[in-house]
């Protein structure tokens, strides 16, 4: 229990994702950060239509096998150099960092191949394929004192951060449960030219390449759920199956998993992706309410009521001459079960992508790693593995004490 | 004074809307501060516990003699003192020179629930209006209501009762609306009788100003209903509906 105590309050601390403070981000004023891409495939083709709005990143290399993705990278970036092995544009003296966007059984091997190369790096999530990789990764990154940050945009989501601080202070009460899901309906597949590609395009429903929902959804959202705890599970049970796309895949469609903190409380996660009514949702319920932070909104338990005056100040907005009726004797708090909730940061927009992007960038030109993200990112990671694990074992796993980092 | 104040008001200048905002809440507050009789520290709450003189503020001295003024207006109908056990009137005397107040007897109670809220709407509106504001409607708890100047997109305010759609129009005044209160409790005290006013469910007085419509709506719901006609008589400009 000292151990899980110490880990609370290493994992409450809020990372920093700032990568420059404004004295040093002064300094390199001008300065550009010459990025590599490997892997410009749907999500390295979004990291690159990013980058063309970052006004100081530079796309100087790019890399793929699959010439397809590899022409539409070029596109994006006509300068970029192309090249068809990573090895060599870890080689490129022009590279101060790259980024991985490439099947998640290929992260280890290429962050370690560019940790090794002194490069700094921004990789896909999940982190790694397996539990020990993440730990290698995790180690070697910090050992390596450059930059490496994982994939898991949330946590660069202003109003992520926002919620999540406020969370973390107790400003609701004490978290009772994280309620996390993730319903689509479709097939999860991408057009291959001819079926020799359908492994590599579709990596994602192969088992020797990924572990589906669990790898490529669930990571973010354990990854929430253990940053509002200030905690990690203890262990996690659940179950998995291919219950509707019998399509030769090899990785789950349909998932619900239980991750149990110390404390008992509970953070769940499911998904379907033969539905689609529930999608999205990232739920953390506290005592005096719930924070929802996908939308940005907290619910609180007893809402405040809707008052009258905004009613008719919606009305005026809109050109309207009404008559509200709320006149009567004294109000009295009321609860009602239909609420829109409060907006915790209307103006933030996004996912966090765009901000996490321009953080490496940052971080590349000032050499200094944004503090408690990778820890963050890694156990998101591990807490992703650990529940696919458990459903494919049918048994309820312990978390594993040598994955535990400083 | 237990409830929500709301404030809406035309102003282009976003600053200065947000700062009005906040000098009108501190006002209230402060308010609330003299008139709260649960507030162990507050004047009232000393002035109910004490048998001797205290020193009040000049909001409270003010607010006690209009009090008495209107009490004798009322044919004692409107009375904060109603809510006690002892019958002397006047229930305080009151000494200018020291800006100081006595209880004239054992067993009596002051409050300020029929008075406070629309003491402090008529402080908001004036803050408003010295600030330039012509136009905008102050809410306070849906009971007293004041429309000042206009609807961006109409001749005045209107505001409708919850009960029996009665419609309220607002163009410089206010209303205020005494009754049961919405869990049905009896809280309007008859000072002469010393029970619960035995009225129907609810009196609106409508008129100019926020504080004498309070006072009236509270005053002719604790009288008898061949009292009320008299006691609005001597209010010219004021008018009183009745809830069915």
């Amino acid at each position: 229990m000292g151990e899980l105590g110490a880990a609370g309050v290493v994992l409450s601390a809020l990372p920093i994702v700032e990568a420059c403070s404004s004295d040093k981000k002064a300094a390199v004023t001008g300065d550009k950060a010459r990025i590599g891409l490997i892997g410009p495939g749907s999500r390295g083709q979004y990291h690159l239509a990013n980058l063309q709005q970052i006004a100081n990143a530079e796309v100087v290399a790019l890399c793929d096998i699959y010439q397809p993705n590899l022409e539409k990278g070029l596109e994006l970036f006509p300068g970029a150099k192309p090249y068809t092995d990573y090895r060599a544009l870890l080689e490129d003296k022009d590279v101060d960092g790259v980024i991985i966007a490439t099947p998640l059984n290929e992260h280890y091997r290429m962050a370690m191949d560019a940790i090794s190369a002194g490069k700094h790096v921004l990789c896909e999530k999940a982190m790694a394929y397996t539990m020990d990789e993440c730990l290698d990764m995790y180690r070697s990154a910090v050992a390596g004192g450059r930059v490496f940050i994982i994939g898991q945009q949330r946590i660069f989501d202003p109003k992520y951060r926002k919620a999540l601080d406020s969370v973390c202070k107790g400003e609701y009460g004490p978290v009772v449960n994280v309620r996390t899901h993730w319903f689509r309906n479709n097939d999860w597949r991408r057009p291959v030219p001819s079926p020799e590609y359908e492994r590599h395009v579709n990596w994602r429903l192969y088992r020797e390449y990924s572990r589906g929902i669990m790898t490529e959804l669930a990571c973010h959202q354990l990854q929430n759920g253990i940053f509002a705890m200030g905690d990690l599970p203890c262990k996690v049970m659940g179950s998995g199956d291919i219950i509707y796309w019998k399509d030769g895949r090899e990785v789950f469609d349909s998932v619900s998993v239980i991750y149990t903190f110390p404390n008992g409380v509970n953070m769940t996660f499911e998904s379907v992706i033969s539905n689609r009514y529930f999608g999205m949702g990232e739920y953390i319920v506290c005592r005096d309410g719930t924070v929802d932070l996908l939308k940005g909104r907290y619910y609180p338990a007893v809402p405040p009521k809707k008052t009258a005056i905004r009613q008719l100040l919606g009305e005026i907005e809109k050109g309207v001459f009404s008559n509200p009726a709320f006149a009567g004797t004294s109000w009295a708090p009321e609860t009602a079960e239909d609420t829109s909730g409060i907006s915790i940061m209307p103006e933030a927009s996004g996912d966090g992508s765009m901000e996490m992007m321009q953080a490496f960038c940052d971080a590349c030109i000032s050499g200094v790693q944004p503090e408690g993200v990778l820890r963050q990112a890694y156990y998101g990671s591990i807490l992703s593995i650990l529940g696919d694990e458990a459903m494919l074992q049918n048994k309820i796993l312990e978390f594993p004490e040598k994955y535990r980092v400083d | 004074m237990h409830s929500r104040l709301e404030l809406l008001f035309v102003c282009p200048d976003a600053v200065k809307s947000r700062r009005l905002c906040e000098r009108a809440e501190e006002l209230v507050k402060n308010e609330s501060l003299e008139f709260d009789r649960h507030l162990s520290e507050s004047p009232t709450a000393r002035l109910n516990s004490s048998s001797g003189r205290v020193a009040l503020g000049e909001d409270l001295f003010f607010a006690l003699e209009l009090c008495e003024k209107f009490r004798k207006l009322t044919d004692g109908y409107f009375d904060i003192a109603a809510l006690g056990s002892s019958k002397p009137r006047p229930a305080y005397e009151l000494f200018p020179e020291t800006h100081e107040a006595a209880l004239t007897g054992s067993g009596l109670l002051l409050d300020f629930g029929g008075f406070a809220k629309g003491f402090a709407l008529e402080s908001v509106r004036n803050l408003l209006a010295g600030e330039g504001i012509s136009d905008g409607l102050l809410n306070f708890g849906n009971s007293s209501v004041v429309g000042m100047g206009k609807h961006p997109f109409g001749s005045c305010w209107r505001v409708r009762s919850e009960e029996g759609g009665h419609t309220f129009e607002l163009k410089d005044s206010a209303f205020s609306l005494s009754g049961r209160s919405r869990s049905g409790k009896d809280h309007i005290m008859d000072p002469h009788s010393s029970r619960p006013a035995p009225a129907g469910p609810w009196v609106a007085v409508s008129g100019r100003s926020a504080l004498l419509c309070e006072i009236l709506s509270t005053a002719v719901y604790a009288a008898p209903i061949g009292e009320r006609d008299r006691i609005m008589e001597s209010f010219e400009g004021y008018i009183a509906i009745y809830g069915s």
